[in-house]
């Protein structure tokens, strides 16, 4: 069978079933929009230093990326590892591997479709942020693609960390858990949600090691 | 030990063999063997069923077969294929109905059995899957709100989707009540008239005595039975032959008799493998006394379920 035919259907099982979860559709979609809206209509008219002394910058316009980095991390990693890990448990894997479906196809359709996905929430994110609180958008066009690689680059490192976090995660009742230790400290050291550039050295170098800083980074740069 | 297979052929791994054909299968668990060699065959077009204990090591043969496990020793041929390099091409033939698999709770059953209409070659349409397995009333309900019977029923449908030659069904009935079992059966039973072979794993000795053509029973790793339900009852020597003694008469006054005597109070128990010739001494003697009668005479057949538990469970002490 055609592989390109197999993994786009592949990829369109998984969205059609992530639309229908609603619960797991707002943590993914809906929860960095919302913190986009609580938090810019807090601070509309606040603005931030990304390093001491630097240019100021609107609260917005910091705060935006921040917000497409967690969705990116949130629909990728988190979302790939309790998704997998009960699909595990409950033998859906297993059944899938007695079928002729390629183990790379379903894995295909697994990172295909959280990338549209990360897609939707970047249209999301920045066109609320520019419609609402007048975000700064990337001037030129190779700002918009180097804002484009890093974001696909940010979901495709954190599908496969994802992935391979699965095999730490001994069971599905855990995975919640055990997905958002990881996921959650790493939001607030990358400088997703306030800037770090005051953060102690060894906190700072612990940080960039994971790809989230470097995401919302690359995100946020003009 | 009862064997009532013929003498075995000799292993054949072209497509015209048997559909699976299993010679000395071997599995260890580090250093621990769970199978010691096990041969298996089903031939083309049959239901056998295959049954043993917790633990026997059924699980761990159909999986070699099903190609999920890798046998540390012994040959197989599943349709022609060695399963554990078979791959794409031998699941595109065959069916797998594993236990307690879980679904995807958010789909409709037609959007499932559609999903997995897109992983073979040559799919029966989707209509026609929820037909045979008797989910058309249910087709657009969310799999979250299936009763259990009807998740089963799906199982069994996925498993159809690709129109394979054969079908594994690991324990399809556990945990069903009487009418969910009845409605199971008949879905296997409709597997047969579509031609299908069929390995099916079962606990429960009824469900093999009412599907399956040739049983295979396992304990502790290795086959002690193999045969059609009929020839295992013959096999088992020990008829039993029950009755009161007349009054007067101790159990040391009965005739001479080939099986084997148990007296519990006035109650005899005989086993015998030649019932015919022990029933005339018995009933000659009888007459010969008192009343001539032999009060509460039954004459029983082991059943398949008393077979099974013959043959297994001195096996597990052993394991």
């Amino acid at each position: 069978m055609n592989p390109l035919v197999l993994a786009a259907r592949e990829s369109g099982n998984v969205l059609r079933s992530f639309w229908r979860n609603r619960s797991a559709a707002f943590f993914t979609i809906g929860l960095p929009v919302m913190f986009l809206v609580l938090f810019g209509a807090i601070n509309r008219d606040g603005t931030v230093q990304l390093t001491p002394g630097g240019p100021e910058i609107g609260y917005t316009t910091f705060f935006a990326p921040g917000m497409l980095a967690m969705a990116i991390m949130a629909g990728t990693f988190v979302a790939l590892v309790i998704g997998l890990t009960i699909m595990r448990d409950n033998g859906q894997l297993k059944r899938l591997r007695g079928t002729p479906l390629p183990p790379w196809a379903f894995f295909s359709g697994q990172v295909v479709s959280r990338l549209v996905l990360v897609v939707v929430e970047a249209v999301l994110v920045l066109g609320l942020g520019r419609l609402l609180f007048k975000v700064s958008l990337p001037p030129t066009v190779a700002g918009w693609a180097t804002f484009a690689l890093v974001a696909l680059l940010g979901a495709a490192t954190f599908t496969a960390l994802g992935v391979a976090f699965t095999r730490l995660v001994t069971n599905a009742d855990s995975a919640p858990a055990l997905a958002n230790a990881a996921y959650l400290p790493l939001l607030f050291l990358s400088g997703a949600w306030f800037p770090i550039a005051g953060l102690p050295h060894w906190l700072a170098t612990l940080a960039n090691a994971f790809p989230l800083a470097p995401c919302w980074t690359g995100c946020a740069r003009r | 030990m009862l064997r009532t297979r013929e003498a075995p052929p000799s292993f054949r791994s072209g497509r015209d063999g048997p559909a699976i054909e299993a010679r000395g299968l071997v599995m260890r668990y580090g250093d621990r063997e769970v199978l010691h060699g096990i041969d298996l065959v089903v031939p083309h077009g049959m239901v056998v069923g295959f049954l043993g204990p917790n633990g026997a090591g059924e699980t761990t043969t159909v999986e070699i077969l099903e190609g999920y496990r890798r046998r540390a020793a012994g040959q197989a041929s599943v349709l022609g294929m060695d399963p554990a390099g078979g791959g794409p091409e031998l699941r595109e033939r065959i069916g797998i109905v594993l236990q307690e698999t879980g679904h995807n709770p958010d789909l409709t059953v037609r959007e499932t059995v559609r999903q997995f209409t897109g992983y073979y070659r040559r799919p029966r349409p989707v209509d026609e899957v929820i037909g045979l397995v008797g989910l058309e009333e249910a087709a657009d309900r969310r799999i979250r709100a299936l009763s259990g019977g009807q998740r089963r029923r799906l199982d069994v449908g996925l498993a159809l989707v690709g129109d394979p030659e054969l079908v594994f069904l690991d324990e399809p009935t556990t945990g069903f009540d009487p009418a969910a079992r009845r409605q199971a059966w008949e879905v296997i039973g409709g597997l047969r008239e579509l031609g299908k072979t069929v390995l099916l794993t079962t606990h429960y000795m009824d469900e093999a005595q009412a599907l399956a053509d040739r049983v295979a029973i396992i304990a502790a790793g290795r086959i002690v039975a193999e045969g059609t339900p009929a020839q295992l009852a013959a096999a088992q020597h020990a008829t039993r032959i029950r009755f009161s003694l007349p009054a007067g008469a101790a159990p040391a006054d009965l005739p001479r008799v080939a099986g084997q005597v148990a007296a519990r109070g006035r109650n005899v128990e005989l086993s015998t493998d030649d019932p015919t010739h022990d029933l005339l001494a018995l009933c000659g003697w009888a007459a010969g006394r008192g009343t001539g009668r032999l009060d509460g005479l039954t004459v029983t057949r082991p059943s398949l379920e008393d077979i099974y538990l013959a043959l297994t469970s001195d096996k597990e002490v052993a394991a």
